[in-house]
């Protein structure tokens, strides 16, 4: 039976050192916190307070700490060995549902001719779950039109399955147990994904000169994005992601993510590992897995396979929501798939990290209705706090005041938003150290990226801690969300949109604003940060959805498109100038039926 | 699979059917589907919680 290599040291101090200062900072805040609420003698909601923002600071101090170490390790591209002949059979799988069929497939046809550059002989299979008759039939007319731009006949598959049994997951799984017999590698895409044929032939080379390696995940980089929203996440994913990555890679060991996509797999390994039986009980905890990537790699893992991530390979790209309610959408999807991870914290075999990145998948989602509940907390506790007592001793001459907190209370509020900005400006100087700046517009302009991107978040988070309060208590009462279909391209939403999907927001906003200030005025000001953006929702909703500028969110990918990216987008437009799907092909197509 | 009929339209172009070039090569390989679960997983027990802290190397 395989095994893992041995956990190295350097591996294990930099989790004992992440962990510790987790550990640390959340005692800090926990202390500060106590000392400033017990004034008034000890309650339940002191210590349910104490408790609370013991978890929130845990987990904010582990972010911040994987930034540090992210920081702290020095970039260094892992060498890349050149590929040897022969060659391993390699395949592109493209799982799609409900696409548009020509950003989809144009996508291919520029990635098939970045993989020719590059020298690499692959297949591509495209893997279609979609269920309407008029997108399939749209499918397979640009998909004839694919093969005629690439010549791609006999290497450019399309199959599509009318049993969407498993989804993306059992979609993979159905091409492995029909075809995984005719590869020894394959690259997983989403529909939106574009990597260079380059990138890939590193990716072969790297598990053809490591036969232990059962998957290799690249870090995508956002590309295409238009509103203020879609921009600033690419900015972010392009900025602050790969230091947080590094930190993550350091960590982790051989036990690294999936992320579901833009990663290599070795066919063997991933059959003999990942087919995922359907969890007992009805959805949401039951049923198929969703979240299935992290249990992918678990099982890798527990195979004795390696799962690497390396966040230092460019040309892997992706797109990313263009408007919040995108993002709140696939956060519903993301939510009650780590959820269900609750399932297999206890499954046989895995690896102690395993289970821990479960643990922090989970809590990456919880910590918003912990956050909420700290807030109510804290109110109540104010509304329920006895009277001060001046003269607690009989006869007593003169008045004994409480203890004036406001600089703990204070200081623990700087902690916490130092823990979530300072990582950010770190990151920063280290950029400029590093001579990466000019790709993000220079000093000043990535300076102001990264100020207004704070900000942006800021205002957001309130909202974002909202839908995801309402995602958890959905899952956790039973409700399935399902698997809505992605929806990619202009997000550009109105104001109306924005009221009708944002109105309850500032509705809980305006109740909780109007209760405090009459009962307890001390915390209104307090309590602005939160409640503001929340009466404001609809608004953000609407007007971070629009382009407003791109003076900021510079990225170097926008500066110098990638040639797989230029090629996409110049495909994209012959298609649509052509007016593929064309109509002259669609009236051969009197009927189609699926066996 | 799909596979697509044609019609007598006098001006509908002779397409040939997908199944002719599209279907990916058969080459079936075994997937034994994997236990992640059991029975007494949802409780808590004391070996469960040194199994989830002890590294599986160390064990």
């Amino acid at each position: 039976m395989r095994r893992l290599p041995p956990l190295d040291r350097r591996t294990l101090f930099y989790r004992i050192a992440t962990l510790a200062f987790a550990a640390v900072s959340a005692t800090a805040a926990t202390v500060l916190m106590v000392d400033a609420t017990i004034q008034d003698g000890v309650d339940i909601w002191d210590i349910l307070r104490g408790v609370l923002i013991l978890i929130t600071t845990a987990w904010l101090a582990w972010g911040a700490a994987q930034a540090c170490l992210g920081l702290a390790a020095r970039h260094r591209p892992v060498p890349a060995p050149d590929l040897t002949e022969p060659v391993p059979p390699t395949v592109v799988l493209v799982p799609i549902c409900n696409e548009d069929p020509v950003s989809t497939f144009a996508r291919i046809a520029a990635m098939d001719r970045s993989l020719e550059a590059a020298g690499l002989p692959a297949d591509i299979a495209i893997l279609s779950d979609t269920r309407d008759p008029l997108n399939a039939r749209a499918e397979e007319q640009v998909y004839r039109r694919l093969i005629e731009e690439t010549q791609g006949r006999g290497r450019i598959f399309y199959r599509r399955r009318t049993d969407n049994r498993g989804r993306k997951a059992g979609n993979i799984e159905d091409f492995i147990r029909k075809s995984g017999g005719a590869y020894e590698l394959a690259v997983i895409l989403d529909a939106d994904s574009l990597m260079e044929g380059a990138t890939i032939r590193r990716m072969v080379a790297r598990m053809q000169a490591d036969t232990d390696i059962g998957l290799l995940q690249t870090l995508p980089k956002i590309v295409n994005a238009n509103s203020f929203f879609g921009r600033a996440m690419q900015f972010a994913a392009s900025f602050h992601s790969p230091i947080f990555s590094r930190g993550l890679a350091r960590m982790q060991g051989s036990t690294g993510p999936f992320w579901g996509h833009n990663a290599i797999i070795r066919v063997r390994a991933f059959a003999e590992s990942c087919a995922l039986p359907e969890l007992n009980g009805p959805p949401p905890f039951g049923g198929h897995i969703l979240s299935h990537d992290y249990v992918e790699a678990a099982l890798l893992a527990r195979n004795g396979w390696k799962v690497l991530v390396d966040e230092t390979m460019g040309g892997s790209y992706e797109e990313g929501p263009e408007n919040i309610l995108s993002y709140a959408r696939r956060d519903r999807r993301w939510c009650q798939g780590n959820l269900q991870h609750t399932r297999l914290l206890f499954a046989p075999g895995l690896a102690a990290w395993s289970r821990f990145v479960f643990v922090q998948g989970i809590f990456a989602y919880i910590v918003s209705l912990i956050w909420a509940c700290f807030l109510v907390a804290s109110v109540l506790a104010t509304i329920m706090a006895p009277l001060p007592d001046y003269f607690p001793e009989p006869y007593q001459l003169f008045p004994v005041f409480p203890d004036d907190r406001t600089k703990e209370i204070t200081a623990l509020f700087l902690g916490i938003v130092g823990l979530l900005i300072v990582p950010k400006f770190l990151i920063l100087t280290s950029v400029a150290r590093e001579g990466r700046i000019d790709g993000f517009g220079g000093t000043l302009r990535a300076a102001l990226s990264v100020a207004t991107e704070i900000i942006l978040s800021s205002f957001l988070a309130p909202i974002m801690l909202m839908y995801q309060s309402r995602a958890v208590i959905q899952v956790l009462l039973g409700k399935d969300g399902g698997w809505p279909s992605n929806q990619r391209g202009e997000g550009k939403l109105t104001l109306w949109q924005g009221i009708g999907a944002g109105m309850w927001i500032t509705g809980t906003g305006a109740i909780a604003l109007t209760v405090v200030h009459y009962i307890a005025p001390d915390l209104t000001l307090w309590l602005l940060p939160v409640c503001v953006p929340m009466l404001l929702a609809p608004i953000l909703i609407a007007i971070t959805s629009r382009p407003l500028t791109h003076f900021l969110f510079i990225t170097p990918e926008e500066r110098s498109v990638a040639p797989v990216v230029d090629l996409y987008h110049r495909i994209h437009a012959r298609w649509q100038s052509e007016n593929v799907p064309n109509a002259s092909a669609s009236e051969g197509l009197s009927k189609h039926v699926t066996a | 699979m799909t596979i697509q009929i044609r019609t007598t339209h006098a001006r509908a172009p002779e397409l040939e059917a997908m199944d002719n070039f599209a279907a990916p090569p058969s080459a079936p390989l075994d997937m034994p589907q994997q236990v992640i679960e059991r029975r007494d997983d949802a409780r808590l027990t004391f070996s469960s919680l040194i199994r989830l802290l002890v590294p599986r190397q160390w064990a």
